[in-house]
Order: C-alpha cells, then structure tokens, then sequence
C-alpha cells in the first residue's frame, strides 16, 4: 500500500516552479548591465551561478526570465523544452536541512518509500535549481553543493547510498544577500570560490522608474516618482532598517496606485510602514513622500 | 520671532525628522543646527538667515511666518531643499577650469590662473578658491556675488519644482508670500531698484503693470528690466548649471557701471564681458544695455545692505562651502602622507615632485633625473624629506582654513555621533522631544596597571568564573526524538511503533528524531554610571568582617549560589579602592568570562551635566574583540559629573536594537539614583529624572530588549522599585561584592 506522502511533511522545503503561469508568458526583466549575457555564457559552459544582492532587487525575477529564455524561449533547444519543470526555487530558511533538499525516506504504512527532494528531482531531470538565500539554510546543505558545483556534477544520495549523477542540462543558481545577517551567517570562502557572482543592487532611478511602470501599471511620470522616493528613502538605511525600499516594495505601491488609492496613502502602508517601525523615520518618510508627490 | 507661538515649528521639535529628511535627500548625513550656533562676526550674513556649511544646515531655531503649524514645517522643509539644492545643483563645483572652457577665454577670471602656479613662491597646496577667485575677477566683487546668489537661488528654486513635484504648491506659496513682503520697486532708485528687481523677478513677480499708484519706476531700472528677466529666465532653464547662472552674473553686471574706485581691484581698462558672452551661443539675450542705462555705482558695502534677503533662501555662502571641502581633501592627503614608517607612495612622491610641492638639493634631482624612470624611493632619505616637506604645507594650509572657516561658521569639529532623545517629561504626561543632546566619544586608553594588579590578587575568582561561563557554551548537538516530524527516522520508536501495529495497538506516530542546535545567541550591553558619586571610597568590610553567608535579596531566583562566598576573600592588602574601581573590576571579570562563552557585548559608560552636555563614553562596541586596548579603555572609565541615566539608556538600547540575537540584555550598573542639575524643574526632586529612567526602560522593554539595574547604593530600594519592572533589579549592599554577583544576575539574565 502506497499513500503519496502528504505535502506538509515536505514543508521543510517550500518550493514553487515555472509549471502552470509563469511559463506562458515570458517573465518580464529589465537588463540593468550584461548580466544576462553572462548568465547565457555560464550556463553554456555549465557554471554554477551565484546572485548577490539586497531583498527585492529582482534576483529572483532574473533567474525565471533566463529559465524562460532557456527552456522555453529563444535560447532553449528540443530537450529542454519538454522538461516539465524548469526551474525548482527553494527559498532557504534556518531549518532547511540537507534532507530537505535531497529526499528522505517517509514511512508509510509498513514500508518506507523514497520521496525526492528538490534539488535531486532537478539535477534527475535537467532543471536550473535555484536555492534563495542560501546562508540561511543549515550548513549541511553547503556540503551537497560542493560536489554538483565542480567538474563531478554529483549530488551524492547518502540515504540512498548512491550518487546521482547530474542531468546535462542541471544548473545550480544560489542567492545571497550580503547585507543582510552579514555578521552571523557568511558564506563560507570554499563555498563563494565555486559560483560565478553577479552583483545585484537596485537598480538606477530611470531603469527602476521602467520596471516600477512596466510592472505596476503606472504613467512613467508617477514610475519616476517612486523611483526617485526609493532612492531617497534607502539613504535613510541606516535608521532602523536593514534593507531600504526594495524595487518589489515600489512596485506594490504603483499597483496600489493603479487600483486607485491616493499615492500619499500608498506609499505609506507600501513604504513607510512596511520598512520601518520608528515613528519618526516614518514621518520623515511621510514628509517625503508629500515632498516627490503632488 | 516669537517663542511658543501656537502654530509655530520649532527646529528643536521637530530636530529628528527633519534631519532624517535631510539626509533622504541629500543621500549622506546632514546635521541641522540653529543659526544661533552660527558666530556673530560672519561678515556677510545675517544670523537669522539658513545657510549651509559643507556637514550642516543652519535653521532659524523657529519658524511662524504661517498660521498653521503645517505650513510652517513645510517652510523648513523647503528651506532644507533649497540648502540642499545648492548640492544637488552643482554649485560647489564650480570650477574656474570648467568655467573658463564656457566662457571662453575673454573672461575676467583670466588674469587669475590657477592652472599654471607662478613658480617657486605660490602654495602649491592651496591653489585659489574657485567661487572666491570668481567673485574677486570681477571689479565689483561683492556685487557679483549678490548676482550670482540671487541667480543661483532662482535656479535651485525652479530644480526644486521640477524635481520634486509635491513642493510645488507649498513653494508656491512661500515665494508668493515672500514676494509679498518685498519693498515697494516704485520707491526705489538706481542700483537698489536694480538688484531689488532682480529678487522680485526671481520670486515670480511680473514687473509688467504700470505702478497702482502711478508712480513710474525708476528709469534706469526701466531700461535694465530686459536684460535682468532674460537673466532670470535663462537659469531657470531645465539645462541650466551654475555656469549658466555665472554666464548670467556676466551678463548682469555691466548694468551696474564700474563701482567706486574704493572698491577692490580697479582695473585700468573696463572689462568687456560682452565679448565672452556672444562666445556662447545661449548668450545672444543679454545685450550690452546702453550706456545711460548704467546705473550710478555705489560702494560694496552700501550694496550689502541694499538688498534684503528672502528669508527662506537665506544666505548662501558656497564660496565657504568649497573651502571647507578643500579642507576635508587636504585633511585626507594629510592623513595619506602622515603615516609613519610606511614608505611615501612613490606615485604620491613623483607627483609631488612633478608639481613643486617639494623641493630637493641640485644632487638629488640629479640623482633622480639619471635613475631612469624616476625611481625615487632609491634615493637616501628623500622620501623622509618629502614627506616632512608635505606634512609641513598641508598642516600650515589646513590650519590657516580652518582658522578662517571657524571664524566664519563657528566651531566645526566632526560632530559625528551627536543624538538627540526624547525625554519623557511625567509632570505634563508628555516627551520633551529631542530634548537631550548626547555625544558619543570613545575612552582614551590608559594604563591597565592597577586593573593588572587586581586580576592578579582576585586570580582566584577570575579562574573560577571563567570556568563556570565556559561550561555555559552551549552543546554543540543535541538530539530530540520522538518527534512527529523531523528529519531522520527515530529507529527505537520505529520499531516500537511496528511492535505496536503487530501486536494490534495503536502505534504512537513520533517517529522522527531532529539534531537541534541550539546556539547561545545573546548579546549584552553594560551601561557603567560614571557620575562623580562613584568616586567614593568603599568601606572595606572585608577587612573588618568575616565573609558574610549568603544573603537574601529582594529578587528572587534568577541567579544560583554556586559562587562560594568564601572565595576572593584572600587577605590583600587594604587599597583605597572607590565605588568605580570595583565596578571596572567587574567590569573586567565579565568581559573574560564573555569571551569565553563567546556572546556579544559592549561596555559603555555616561556621564554629562545636563541635557545638552549627556555624555556617552565607549570602552568596548560590540562589533570589537576584546584585548589590551579594551582593557585600557576600561581602566580609563573614571568619574566624571552627573547621572542623567534616561538618554544613555535610550542609546544603548538603539546600540542592542541594531544587534541581531535572539535574547539581548541591558545591564546598567549605577551607585545612585538619576540626577542632572536640569533633569527635572525641581532640582531637589528626584520624580522626574525616575520618572523618565523608568520610561526609558520601559522603552527598551517594548523593543524586546531585558534590563537589568544593579545598584550599589543601600537607599536604591526606594527608587528602583518604582523605576524598574518587578524583579529586574538588585540593590548590593556591600560594594565588594559587585564582581561577584554581576556574573550570576548575567547568568540568570541570559540562560
């Protein structure tokens, strides 16, 4: 008797993939260097890619417009196009176990039966793996990374006592937030030395004022404004909050203002009160926020 | 202005925000000070008047030229981004260079060329100020720079209301109503009616209507108004830069006549700016107005006066802002230069040598003309020279400018790690906001010999615990089983679970074992009363008494007795020892046995007299690893004044709310109660500096953060009830007994 294993028992790993909405219509990105051409000749070449940068800087949104690019668009070849799932996200967090990621075994009824993990369904069927805030995850889960990242391209199956060799068109994608728990949590040298780094930051205020329009369905004269208050308001970094208003931040309050709310009102429930708890850093922020709109 | 108006913004108020707004746009701190703080002899500024220096922005202390308080912030929030304008215009970078390229080279700078040094003599390090050098080429150089003040105000003013598209109607608004208090053209003649246009013009005056009353405007005004409104309109320009605006003054000034002979730098043959102007395409407009249109001159001084200011835009003075600035860059190569021992880059040194800022004997550059390719660190003993040489010139020109920029806008010491707290005044039931002014400064270090000596006669205690807070490091693995999730298969339960199913019961489902890690993830901040109290000597009961048994506190059960009293009780010789000396020891103690259980600390100490003077002293930050010149700083903490405890809580719990860890802890160790000599308005009463310690305790509660009070001072029961929350507190009779009994309430605190 076999029961499919109830999904909580893989809550360990909270997974989404490209299957379903995100694979019709090409992911929309906004080139802010070449990195997407360095992501192209890495993958050609099969080089394990590690993003740096701040939360909501669009990292993500980077690694599902080249797995569109590359399993479904101008890029992709036959093979890959029938891969089903052609990007496994894993989004990290301090419980995140090497089990997680590779598989375990569940015991259902009298038996135990094997359920992959993530990682080990991308590197069996070709997909990019893409694990999010890598540092967060415990540091066995670095140890797995070591040998899929060198010649080898190995994921070794301990449970299993096997060792599963790597699907040609795998690639491993790790992200990193410098900024972010710096002190605490690093990634180790040893792990760093085997990606490839694309740097990540905000991007400049003309480029986000496109992305802020393109995405939240906004004029581009009301996108600059919220450009512009980003800017200003990650100056203020330093007071309260680690990470200043994220491009994904600005994007929400350009939706709020598409659905009609009176920018003052969204920037203030998208902004002010999502980046801060300081009254006064809020205020300063509110005062700005009348400064930038009419 | 009046003081407590109702709907008046105050700067003091309204401090925080405002300089969080500040330093939204400018992108970098900016300090905002009253213009009180500005000197009295500034020469060419009224002390009212907001201005800039390159780190701060003066505010008038208040603001009620409005109705409502609203209105007046807003009045300050403009008056910032018109001093931040400046910066984000350009205006200090003006360069002399960049300007002669525009201008072509008929321009009246000429004769000042900062490019090519006359050799030998010139100062190499402090080539000519570029707005200064500016201003001086024109005869009338007090005239220029009202020009080009009043031009650059009218520029930033239209970025502003491009850039920011919500200040448009507030800016409005103040240039209509700043408008409003000009004086009357009609009744202003020559020069005065001149320039006084010229602000009109810029706050958006139209000077087309004849007069209300009739009365005709002055003639020569009459015949300059063209050539002042193409000035205005073409800074207000989306293209313009502060070239434009010095084009502009170019264009302008030819309406003035030549000025007084008393005036500086007459020149024999007039200058003929119009020639640089139709060098530049945009410089069609101003024409060189006739002759007659010259309006009679009159001396600098008297001009000074002439033009009222607009409040608002109060008194720049970029020329002394692009001093400053150089300052700080000669204080950066001063700093490159000056680091004994470690060679002169040989880069700097040629440099250096390339423009004549150090001169060597005939031999040496001899010398250094045959080693081919310059290779001057050959040379015996000239980069010693060099860099004397350098070190010399740069120390004589930094302190020549900054002599002359403290004259001109006070006292600029880096007035980093300045902050400002609230104080929570019980009295009114309100925060007095931004009330205290505390100033972070790091101890000096001292000798650690007295503090040696007592590591050395309480070895014993030290060891001891030590060992103990070593034994606190948490295991590095701890396994939990039966689990009903987890990321291994618990075998023994397995298997009983199997058992179960066979023998027809109903099997447990936790299965699952997990390793779990538990980290000690604490950090702690020890905040040391440095009031002159703590100079009191310590009663030695330890020589007189026999080691007294454990005692029962107020406080219950957050410490353990495994601390013998009996030991540290060794008989050392009797040292007057005061109330602080045994606080930096255990001080000491705690940051060894810190190190050993690896948990992040800092150590602080306070002081001040009153709300403008809270001190804030730093023996250890967090992010610090504790070795010799820790324990220097920690023997530097001595008494100082007074105990005005809530703004030093209030920055130590800002310092822990920036640390990431799951449990922080706040210890303030103190030997009386708050007091400041304005920390209340009844002197003699002590519910108001209680009152505000215990809301800044409250505070750092609410902020997740656990503190504790220690109290060395036997009459600390009466007020540490009503300031602490309930068991968070511990009064310590006998003195000696502080080293002892901080590492147990640090124990309890954190475990």
């Amino acid at each position: 008797m076999e029961r499919a294993p109830s999904s909580d028992l893989l809550a360990g790993a909270v997974e989404s993939s490209l299957a379903g909405e995100g694979l019709d219509g090409e992911p929309y990105y906004l080139a802010i260097g070449d990195e997407i051409e360095v992501f192209l000749a890495a993958y050609a070449a099969r080089l394990p890619v590690l993003l740096k940068g701040p939360t909501g800087c669009g990292k993500t949104r980077f690694v599902e417009r080249l797995a569109h690019l590359l399993y479904r668009g101008e890029r992709s070849t036959a093979r890959r196009r029938v891969i089903d799932q052609p990007l496994v996200t894993v989004a990290c967090h301090e419980d995140l176990a090497a089990t997680d990621l590779v598989g375990r075994y569940l015991l259902t009824g009298e038996e135990t039966v094997w359920i992959d993990g993530p990682l080990t369904r991308a590197v069996r069927t070709g997909a990019i793996c893409y694990l999010d805030e890598i540092v967060e995850a415990r540091k066995d889960t670095t140890v797995l990374i070591h040998p899929l990242t060198d010649h080898r391209r190995t994921l070794p199956v301990e449970k299993r006592a096997t060792t599963l060799e790597a699907h040609d068109d795998f690639l491993l994608v790790i992200s990193y937030n410098p900024g972010y728990q710096s002190v605490l949590k690093d990634l180790k040298p040893s792990t760093r030395q085997r990606f490839v780094s694309l740097e990540f930051d905000y991007p400049p205020p003309e480029l986000e004022a496109r992305i802020i329009a393109h995405e939240g369905g906004v004029d581009l004269e009301t996108a600059a404004d919220l450009a512009t208050l980003g800017e200003k308001v990650r100056a203020l970094r330093e007071h309260g909050f680690e990470e200043g208003a994220s491009t994904r931040l600005l994007v929400y309050a350009a939706q709020l203002i598409a659905g009609g709310i009176a920018p003052q009102r969204a920037c203030e429930v998208a902004i002010s009160r999502a980046v801060t708890d300081d009254r006064e850093v809020q205020r300063a922020v509110a005062e700005l926020v009348t400064t930038i709109f009419p | 202005m009046t003081t407590g108006t109702a709907g008046a913004a105050s700067l003091r108020e309204s401090r925080r925000v405002l300089e969080l707004y500040a330093e939204a746009i400018a992108g970098r701190r900016v300090e905002l000070r009253p213009t009180a703080d500005l000197p009295d002899l500034s020469a060419h500024v009224r002390r009212d008047l907001p201005t800039s220096s390159a780190r701060c922005i003066f505010l008038p202390a208040e603001v009620d030229e409005f109705s409502s308080d609203t209105e007046n912030f807003a009045l300050y929030k403009i008056a910032i981004l018109h001093q931040l304008g400046f910066w984000e215009c350009g205006t200090y970078a003006f360069a002399l260079a960049e300007w002669r390229r525009r201008a072509g080279r008929e321009a009246p700078v000429e004769r000042i060329d900062p490019g090519e040094p006359a050799a030998g003599g010139s100062e190499p390090v402090e080539p000519p100020f570029d707005l200064e050098a500016f201003f001086a080429a024109f005869p009338r150089p007090v005239l220029a720079r009202h020009l080009f003040a009043i031009l650059e105000d009218t520029r930033i003013d239209a970025h502003l209301a491009r850039r920011y598209r919500g200040i448009r109607r507030p800016l409005a608004a103040v240039l209509a109503a700043s408008l409003a208090q000009r004086p009357r053209l009609e009744l202003l003649a020559g020069e005065r009616a001149c320039l006084e246009a010229l602000v009109q013009l810029s706050l958006g005056a139209e000077l087309v209507d004849p007069p209300a009353d009739g009365r005709a405007l002055d003639r020569s005004l009459e015949a300059a108004l063209p050539a002042l409104r193409r000035a205005i309109e073409a800074v207000r320009g989306a293209g313009a830069d502060v070239y434009t605006t010095a084009l502009a003054v170019l264009g302008c000034t030819p309406l003035f006549g030549a000025g007084d002979a008393g005036e500086r730098r007459p020149r024999a043959a007039p200058a003929r700016p119009g020639a640089a102007l139709a060098a530049k395409p945009e410089a069609t407009a101003p024409r060189r107005p006739a002759r007659g249109a010259s309006v009679a001159a009159s001396g600098g001084d008297e001009l000074e006066a002439a033009v009222d200011p607009v409040p608002f835009r109060g008194a720049a003075r970029p020329e002394l802002v692009q001093k400053e600035l150089r300052l700080g860059e000669l204080e950066a190569r001063l700093d490159a230069v000056a680091a004994e021992g470690s060679p002169l880059p040989p880069d700097l040194l040629r440099e250096l040598l390339e423009r004549g800022e150090i001169e060597i004997e005939a031999a040496g550059r001899r010398e250094l003309d045959r080693s081919s390719g310059l290779s001057v660190t050959d040379l015996p003993g000239l980069a010693d020279r060099a860099r004397n040489a350098v070190r010399d010139r740069l120390t004589k020109a930094i302190r020549t400018l900054s002599d002359e920029l403290e004259g001109e806008l006070g006292d600029l010491s880096p007035t980093a790690g300045v902050h400002y707290y609230d104080e929570w005044d019980h009295e009114r039931s309100r925060y007095r906001r931004a009330w205290c002014r505390l100033t972070e400064s790091r101890l000096d270090e001292e000798s650690t010999a007295e503090l040696d000596q007592t590591r050395r006669e309480q070895a014993r205690l030290f060891t001891e615990v030590r060992r103990q807070f070593e034994l606190l490091r948490p295991d590095a693995r701890r396994v939990l089983k039966r689990l009903t999730d987890g990321e291994e298969v618990d075998l023994d339960a397995a298997v009983e679970a199997h058992i179960d199913r066979v023998a027809g019961l109903s099997p447990s489902e936790k299965v699952y074992m997990r390793r779990d890690r538990r980290d000690r993830d604490v950090a702690a901040a020890f905040l040391l009363d440095m009031s002159a109290s703590t100079d009191s000597e310590v009663p030695d009961i330890a020589a007189r008494v026999p080691a007294p048994p454990p005692r029962e506190y107020d406080f219950v059960g957050i410490y353990d007795d495994d601390l013998s009293w009996a030991h540290a009780r060794g008989g050392s010789p009797p040292r007057r020892r005061r109330v602080i000396d045994v606080e930096k020891e255990a001080l000491l103690l705690m940051t060894e046995a810190l190190d050993a259980l690896g948990d992040a600390y800092g150590v602080y100490g306070f002081s001040g007299h009153g709300r403008e003077h809270v001190e804030f002293y730093v023996a250890k930050d967090f992010a610090e690893s504790c070795d010799r010149s820790t324990r220097g700083r920690i023997a530097a903490i001595s008494p100082k004044r007074s105990t005005r405890m809530g703004p030093a809580i209030r920055h130590a719990t800002r310092k822990l709310r920036h640390q990431d860890a799951r449990v922080r802890v706040l210890l303030v160790l103190s030997d009386g109660y708050p007091q400041d000599f304005d920390y209340g308005r009844d002197r003699t009463s002590r519910a108001y500096g209680i009152q505000d310690t215990m809301m800044a305790l409250r505070e750092a509660e609410l902020q997740g953060i656990h503190t504790f009070c220690l109290t060395v001072d036997p009459a600390g029961h009466d007020y540490l009830r009503e300031m602490c929350p309930e068991r968070q507190y511990l009064v310590i009779d006998d003195v000696a007994a502080l080293p002892r009994e901080l590492p147990k309430v640090y124990r309890g605190l954190t475990t």
